[in-house]
């Protein structure tokens, strides 16, 4: 989506987006890569916003989480997280131009 | 949009020693230090959105209200954090996520990606955001390729909607150019079903293509659908195996 500009501007009039984020090792957790893009993407060039965040535990065999996740700080105990994202307050004329 | 990534510079590795000259010295140093410098972006990023995931208090500014809401303790000693003042106190963990969307866009259209089989909290667990949207006045289409859930899924939205408030599509999100993974949580995925997003909405009525709310599940076998890999990134940056190779399994060309 993120580098579509047909996706781009879909998103650009959502006003809610639910996620649910796997940082288990054991649920295809994303890359290094994929984790920063897409924080990147939601959060600056989209320019949304946190309505609220929950972990959530998952089944025991899946509560570490990616190594990378681990350095920076994240704790063990939840495989995910549940994020919503309301509208951005951002003009996107110069990212779907 | 998504920065190119730079150039590999493993591709300077493979000279031997006797090609080299001023010239390849100057570009593979500059390939050097834009690696090393896109590392740095990375590593940097991952501390900062890591710590809105832990609600540290300098996150703030990420949220709607420039105000990061009160950590919550739950029973089992672990906290998170809501600013979600329509939460249903009765519900099971799973099951109040829309609800805690206080104003839902007029007119509205929601999508769902990714509807899966919950283990616990019945069918509803799984349709959450359909039932919400519905009951506030949403038309919605609901998205899942997992080929042992189609019936089911076919006949759920048939039978709970009868008057074609939520249209079940046997289709899933891809990015257009190569399949992450066959498998998702649910079991295996019909790959031919795979569109990207603009694709998906396209087949829709004009009236239908604005998605108002919407929710992706699943997000670690979307997340190649969200944020796609450029194909020259190298391994070394974290391109999982199974997504620098085609669909065939072929490695991908630059």
């Amino acid at each position: 989506m993120s580098n579509d500009p047909e996706a781009v501007q879909l998103l650009s009039n959502t006003a809610v987006l639910l996620l649910d984020v796997h940082l288990s090792p054991s649920m295809m957790p994303p890359t290094l890569w994929q984790f920063v893009n897409l924080f990147d993407f939601l959060f600056e060039t989209l320019g949304m916003r946190l309505g609220w965040i929950r972990s959530v535990d998952g089944y025991p065999g899946d509560q570490s989480v990616a190594d990378f996740l681990g350095v920076a700080g994240l704790p063990a105990g939840f495989c995910c997280y549940e994020l919503a994202l309301l509208s951005g307050r951002k003009q996107l004329a110069e990212v779907t131009s | 949009m998504l920065r190119a990534s730079p150039p590999p510079p493993a591709r300077w590795r493979a000279k031997e020693p006797s090609w080299w000259g001023p010239t390849n010295w100057r570009d593979a140093w500059r390939d050097s230090h834009a690696e090393t410098a896109e590392k740095t972006r990375l590593y940097s990023g991952v501390r900062k959105w890591t710590s809105v995931l832990l609600g540290e208090p300098k996150t703030s500014i990420w949220w709607h209200d420039g105000t990061l809401p009160k950590a919550q303790a739950r029973e089992n000693g672990k906290t998170e954090r809501l600013a979600c003042p329509n939460r249903p106190k009765a519900t099971q963990q799973g099951m109040d996520h829309p609800r805690c969307i206080m104003r839902w866009p007029a007119a509205c259209t929601a999508y769902a990606f990714g509807i899966g089989d919950r283990a616990s909290g019945g069918w509803e667990n799984a349709w959450g955001l359909p039932i919400d949207a519905v009951e506030h006045g949403c038309r919605v289409h609901a998205y899942d390729p997992t080929v042992k859930l189609r019936s089911r899924h076919v006949n759920r939205a048939q039978k709970v909607w009868p008057h074609g408030n939520v249209s079940f599509h046997y289709a899933g999100l891809g990015n257009g150019v190569h399949v992450n993974s066959s498998k998702n949580s649910y079991g295996k995925i019909d790959v031919t079903t795979l569109a990207t997003f603009a694709e998906l909405v396209r087949t829709n009525p004009a009236s239908e293509r604005v998605p108002g709310v919407l929710q992706i599940g699943e997000l670690a076998s979307n997340m190649h659908a969200l944020v796609p890999v450029p194909c020259l990134l190298p391994p070394s940056l974290g391109v999982p195996s199974q997504i620098a190779k085609g669909a065939n399994g072929a490695p991908l060309s630059r």
